[in-house]
């Protein structure tokens, strides 16, 4: 999907899918539901600065290599 | 399906059977499934009135106790059940709710003031100056308001 302006975008399918993890697995690591990190990577829900950063740090990256402010 | 959602979708058929039930017991004017149902208020006596008060709030809680106790035991056995992204519908929900009650109230309050104004009332049969019309009203607003909650959560968990 390509993000619009102004709007936040990701690469945490990208980065989940290289690692081989499913959706339930990255949840359960940042203590959110599926569901949540389904519409995270659909771009359909942008989350908190707090989850953001734990997401980051699930996949041992700096904040601005997972988002994107476009 | 979180269980926040599950419980929206088993909460919103519990409170439409109650408005379904409300609008059988108060109103008059057309046929759906052998009950009247329709614009007309009936009047009903004081014994009759509080029983249905009775009737709706022991339904109400009855049915809630039930749906979230069984959502809740069945979300105990999985992950997360409820995060940030439901927090947040929730509070969408509960000011869509809101704005329905102002809005119900608004109209009540338009139609009382305006058929006393003009001396009948402006939707023919609709006559919240009884006992009945005023415990209708109530009721049909605060039955209504957790439909709307519950639609709101359900719709925002669905949007695209």
């Amino acid at each position: 999907m390509t993000p619009k302006k102004g709007q936040v975008s990701n690469r945490i399918r990208e980065l989940r899918t290289h690692r081989g993890w499913s959706q339930g697995e990255l949840a359960d690591a940042v203590g959110a539901t599926r569901q949540t990190i389904n519409a995270i990577e659909q771009e359909k829900y942008a989350p908190s600065l707090e989850l953001a950063f734990r997401i980051a740090r699930t996949f041992g990256m700096g904040f601005e290599e997972v988002w994107q402010f476009r | 399906m979180t269980g926040t959602e599950r419980y929206a979708w088993l909460s919103l058929i519990a409170w439409i059977c109650i408005m379904l039930f409300l609008l059988m017991r108060f109103t008059t004017g057309f046929e759906v499934f052998g009950n009247s149902i329709g614009l007309t208020i009936v009047e009903q006596s004081a014994g009759q009135l509080l029983g249905i008060y009775l009737g709706i709030t022991i339904a109400a809680i009855v049915a809630e106790s039930v749906i979230a106790g069984t959502t809740a035991a069945f979300g105990a056995l999985k992950g997360v059940q409820e995060d940030e992204r439901d927090v947040m519908i929730s509070r969408r929900a509960s000011l869509a709710s809101y704005w329905f009650v102002a809005l119900s109230l608004n109209l009540i309050v338009f139609h009382v003031l305006a058929s006393s104004a003009y001396g009948s009332a402006l939707v023919d049969g609709l006559d919240f100056a009884s006992n009945t019309g005023i415990a209708f009203a109530i009721l049909f607003v605060l039955v209504g308001a957790e439909i709307v909650n519950r639609a709101a959560l359900v719709w925002n968990y669905r949007r695209p």
